[in-house]
Parts: structure tokens; C-alpha cells; sequence
């Protein structure tokens, strides 16, 4: 996963992360952060068309 | 129907769809579409009766999950109304219990009001709450602070009454540092209400989400509804 690239302003792009390679060194282990998966709070908002159970299951996680 | 109850709960729903919207969880069509259902729903002036009627019991609400109506409470002791939606009573399984710190100006009513509606509008997410200290003059109290921030999952901080008084931005710099996800809360009232005495948020930290107010209904309302993305983007529900 280290090479995905997203839009997201705090993932660090796959240049970032070579950069940091090239600076840090061959054998050294470079942390990449990658974008926060889609959740249960994004698919119920896709899902509902009734503003009041997205609401509810939005407070309920169900 | 401007101060009804139906008109109370058509604007608080709007206002979670719009919130919706602004924080890219639906697009236009979706939030049309569902304004122009909520204005047409049969359900909106029982609903909303029942829930002024039997406030705080919850109302179930057949098909959809139990909602209840409280009231919260403005510094100066006003109160407002306000929805709950109501969660399961137990944790779900392999979720363990986070901790959010909260730090905030120690003077009776805001002290009484912020804590009592924070508990409202973190329990859906069963995040305990834990206070600062009283006196950051202190070495062992402000040790003691740090620690709490350290082992913290989240961060919230209120800035109203803070001018001149920096431990609520000594504490937002610590949460800072210590790259906590943060809600900064950021009073910005207006007019013959306006509170005085209150200081501004640095605008250049990163990490944070930073709400502004103009009344702790406004700021009850827009933490309840954009603590769900919130928790969800920094991976805490």
C-alpha cells in the first residue's frame, strides 16, 4: 500500500514517502498513513433516503 | 408553526441533513430529495408532539430506532430543546472505551452547561469524559494534564471566556504536540448576546477540527452531528 496515492491532504504521497526513503536510508522502515477507509457513518448516509433513520442509525451504528 | 414543535424538529433534522451535505457524506440531489421528503412527512407533527410530550422518555419510532428530546443548557442557565437519538445499551463487541479530554474555562455556568450537554453528545459513541485541572500554576497539576492528554484518544477544548486566561491554548498546544485528534470549539457571538471576554483559536493548527458558535445550542448542534464523521476519519469508531 505504500505506493497509493489519494487526494486526501494528510496522506503522504508515494513521492513524499520515497523522499523520505532516500533521506532516512536504504534499510530503514518508512510509517505511510494511509486514507481512512469508508465507514458505517459514510454508507448510511449513501444508503438512506429517509432523514429520520439516518439519524437514528447514524447515532446507533447499525 | 415557526415555534411549534414541528417546526423545531423539521429545522433540527435539516440541520443534521445539512451537516450531511457540507461534510461531503451526501451530494445535492440526496439532500434535496430528502428536504423535500421531510417537508412532505406525515410523521413530523406526531413525532414531535410525542417527543415534547414525553421528554426525556424516549419515543420509538416504529421502523426506524427510539429518539428522545432533552434539554440542554446555555451558560447563562437558559435551556434549549434538543434530539437524542438513542443507541444500543451495551458496547459493541471488540470496541474498547475511549477516553476524550476536555478542557474549558472554569467559571460556574459554563462549567455546569458544557459539561452537562457534552455528556448528551458524546454518549452514542460511549466516550468517557475527562475534565483538566483547575490551576495549571501548579507543577504537579500540570504534569498531571499532560498525562491526561498523553493517555487520551481525543481532545475537545472550548474557548469561551478564555481572553487572557491561556490554559484552554497552553492545553490545545499540548494536545497539538502530542498529535491528538482535537475539536476546538470556538466561540464567535455576536450582537447585544455576545459574550465577552473571549480570546481566538491560532488559525494554523493542523489536526484539528475546529467549530465555531455563536450559543451552546449552535455548538451542540454541530459537534452531535460532526462527531460521527469525526470518530470515523481518525479510525476511533
Amino acid at each position: 500500500m505504500s505506493g497509493q496515492k489519494t487526494t486526501s491532504r494528510k496522506t503522504i504521497t508515494s513521492k513524499t514517502v520515497t523522499q523520505k526513503k532516500r533521506a532516512a536510508g536504504p534499510t530503514a522502515k518508512v510509517p505511510v498513513k494511509k486514507a481512512a477507509p469508508k465507514g458505517l457513518v459514510s454508507k448510511i448516509a449513501a444508503e438512506e433516503t429517509d432523514v429520520l433513520k439516518m439519524f437514528i442509525r447514524t447515532y446507533a451504528l447499525f | 408553526m415557526s415555534g411549534s414543535p414541528e417546526a423545531f424538529l423539521h429545522r433540527f433534522l435539516a440541520g443534521f441533513l445539512e451537516s450531511q451535505l457540507v461534510s461531503g457524506l451526501i451530494n445535492t440531489e440526496h439532500y434535496y430529495n430528502n428536504l423535500n421528503l421531510l417537508g412532505k412527512s406525515t410523521w413530523l407533527a406526531s413525532i414531535s408532539q410525542q417527543l415534547f410530550a414525553s421528554s426525556p422518555k424516549p419515543v420509538f419510532v416504529r421502523g426506524h430506532g427510539r429518539v428522545r428530546l432533552v434539554f440542554l443548557r446555555e451558560p447563562d442557565g437558559r435551556t434549549f430543546p434538543f434530539i437524542q437519538g438513542l443507541t444500543k445499551n451495551k458496547p459493541r463487541e471488540g470496541r474498547t472505551k475511549l477516553t476524550c479530554f476536555v478542557g474549558h474555562r472554569f467559571v460556574a455556568g459554563i462549567e455546569q452547561a458544557l459539561r452537562f450537554n457534552l455528556v448528551h453528545l458524546f454518549e452514542p459513541h460511549q466516550i468517557t469524559l475527562r475534565w483538566s485541572g483547575f490551576d495549571l500554576s501548579a507543577k504537579e497539576i500540570f504534569e498531571g494534564i499532560v498525562a491526561q492528554i498523553r493517555n487520551a484518544d481525543l481532545c475537545l477544548f472550548d474557548n469561551l471566556g478564555t481572553l487572557n486566561r491561556p490554559n484552554v491554548y497552553i492545553e490545545i498546544g499540548i494536545a497539538h504536540a502530542l498529535g491528538k485528534p482535537m475539536l476546538v470549539c470556538e466561540y464567535v457571538g455576536t450582537g447585544r448576546k455576545k459574550i465577552p471576554d473571549t480570546g481566538s483559536v491560532p488559525s494554523d493548527l493542523q489536526g484539528l477540527l475546529r467549530i465555531t458558535y455563536q450559543s451552546y445550542e449552535d455548538l451542540s448542534r454541530k459537534l452531535y452531528f460532526g462527531l460521527p464523521l469525526f470518530l470515523e476519519r481518525h479510525r476511533l469508531l
